[in-house]
């Protein structure tokens, strides 16, 4: 647990270093929270309500979907990658650690600095700026936080495999790219999951990725009864346990292949 | 004259480099021809989704979002085939690799743009044409020779004022060295191209349409071609691109003037 901990601080520290970076992070996330508002707007001009939401609604869905979907361009499948393509993953493994603890640490400090340094702030400056609403209840609000936690664990397997990935093409940027753009889409960030045709909805609700974006928003915004959110949040759980087994068995078929080539 | 023909020898050479780069990896190439495919259609699904389950969007109904969005591609596929790296103007200024290309005899701009060339994205060209012309005979926008050459004309200044902005915002590296990527910006402003214009503030669209243009890379053309606008497009568009092209000139040449190597 102490090996854990300062892992997780050191990732933490390393990213202090790039706190100028942050501020164009902050900038792009705000902006495009700004321009999906606008288009909401121009939708609500001339109606109240779509499938159940409000304005007010729809600005914290985008909002919270915005800010959660900027982990989508990070994770520590682009670390791992390189790990890979540098042949360091020696070195790595020769650690008293094991390497998905190594890297699920690493995550986990990504994360705390991503929510106190992007998620929190951007958040609060944008309810500020555009409004939108709070959480339908106490109980609500604390099942959000535990679903988005939950999230962190299917994200992080999904990471783990776009990495393993990058050992066949030999170059990271692209697999990264379109595990983005794969989750930005699946997720429900761009556009709510209610707005694809029907069967489609069907389908990507109970698929991993919703859990990442579309469930905790629902929750949050009271638009599962207990019962629901209860239910969508066992099927998040489901899928971590899915995923876990799915990148352990991978990575022993990929590590004997650094094992032939010798890392 | 035969300077002309050493840089046009030259710029061949280039091209020939990015095609090899293309054959090295051809498993990579595939992943990043389906990536980039994937990337640009996640973005276009949202508004297209949004567009479907309304009537369109401020007037803008399905098909002129197609043209939008498929025009806003054009000029940006074509600048990621051929010059992509005017991205790399940061990393070359930190790690000091414009030591090299000041020794060769040939302009540092013409060597750094050539540097690159991800060949890949001319997939998302072919789609971008084909989302046009879908979008183009639904609406029924008439075929004639005229807006054909505005076509054509827009593909290039676009694409040279869309490159011209890169430029500008990638040339501030040069003073802001350590402070990530400034860049990034033109990308956050580039968002709101890729929307009709008319639904943001008054504020935002003065600043697409006058401080950095990327209005023109999309909204105001492809509101020309479905007459949405009374502005004279094909005369605006290349002098907005000459004006931005030399701004963006200066502001590099005064940068690689003041280039000091970081001596690594």
């Amino acid at each position: 647990m102490k090996k854990f901990y300062y892992m997780v601080r050191m990732v933490f520290m390393e990213k202090m270093a790039y706190m100028k970076a942050l501020l164009f992070d902050a900038a792009a996330a705000l902006a495009s929270i700004f321009v999906y508002y606008c288009l909401w707007r121009v939708v609500f001009k001339d109606r109240n309500e779509m499938q159940g939401f409000t304005m007010v609604e729809i600005t914290t869905y985008i909002i919270l979907s915005r800010t959660l979907a900027m982990q989508f361009s990070e994770g520590i499948n682009r670390e791992f990658a390189l790990w890979i393509y540098e042949g360091s993953i020696g070195t790595e493994m020769l650690r008293p650690v094991r390497l998905f603890t190594n890297l699920f640490s690493r995550r986990v400090g990504e994360f705390l600095f991503y929510i106190t340094f992007k998620a929190v702030p951007i958040m609060l400056l944008a309810f500020l700026l555009l409004g939108g609403a709070g959480p339908a209840g106490g109980i609500n609000l604390l099942l959000f936080l535990l679903s988005v936690l939950i999230s962190i664990g299917i994200m992080f397997y999904v990471e783990m495999l776009v990495g393993m990935g990058s050992f066949y093409t030999l170059t990271h940027y692209a697999l990264g790219y379109t595990k983005t753009a794969v989750l930005d889409l699946l997720s429900g960030s761009v556009v709510p999951i209610f707005l694809f045709p029907g069967f489609i909805q069907e389908i990507l609700t109970f698929l991993p990725f919703a859990g990442m974006v579309s469930v905790p928003i629902n929750i949050f915004l009271g638009k599962y009864t207990l019962r629901e959110s209860l239910m969508y949040i066992g099927i998040q759980c489901f899928w971590v346990i899915i995923m876990y087994f799915l990148a352990h068995g991978c990575f022993h078929k990929v590590i004997k292949k650094v094992v032939v080539q010798g890392g | 004259m035969s300077r002309i023909r050493h840089y046009i020898d030259l710029e061949k050479a280039y091209l020939y480099l990015g095609v090899y780069t293309l054959k090295e990896y051809p498993l990579d190439s595939i992943i990043w021809i389906i990536s980039i495919i994937l990337r640009e259609i996640t973005g276009f699904i949202g508004v297209l989704l949004i567009a479907r389950s309304l009537d369109g969007i401020n007037g803008w109904d399905f098909y002129a979002i197609c043209v939008l969005f498929s025009m806003a591609m054009l000029t940006e596929s074509l600048g990621q085939s051929f010059v992509d790296s005017v991205w790399s103007i940061g990393s070359h200024v930190r790690k000091g690799k414009f030591d090299t290309y000041l020794t060769r005899p040939a302009p540092v701009l013409m060597q750094l743009l050539g540097s690159r060339c991800n060949f890949q994205a001319m997939s998302t060209f072919t789609m971008a044409l084909v989302i046009l012309i879908y979008g183009w005979e639904h609406i029924g926008i008439p075929l004639t020779i005229g807006n054909i050459l505005f076509v054509l004309e827009f593909i290039i200044c676009g694409t040279i004022l869309n490159t011209s902005i890169y430029l500008a915002f990638n040339s501030l590296n040069f003073w802001l060295v350590n402070s990530g990527n400034v860049a990034e910006l033109a990308l956050t402003f580039r968002q709101f191209s890729k929307y009709p214009l008319s639904i943001f503030p008054k504020l935002i669209i003065g600043v697409m349409t006058y401080m950095i243009p990327f209005g023109f890379v999309g909204f105001y053309p492809a509101s020309y071609l479905m007459g949405k606008t009374d502005w004279n497009v094909p005369v605006l568009l290349p002098i907005v691109m000459l004006i931005v092209a030399s701004a963006a000139g200066l502001i590099w040449r005064t940068g690689m003037k003041g280039y000091n190597s970081t001596g690594t």
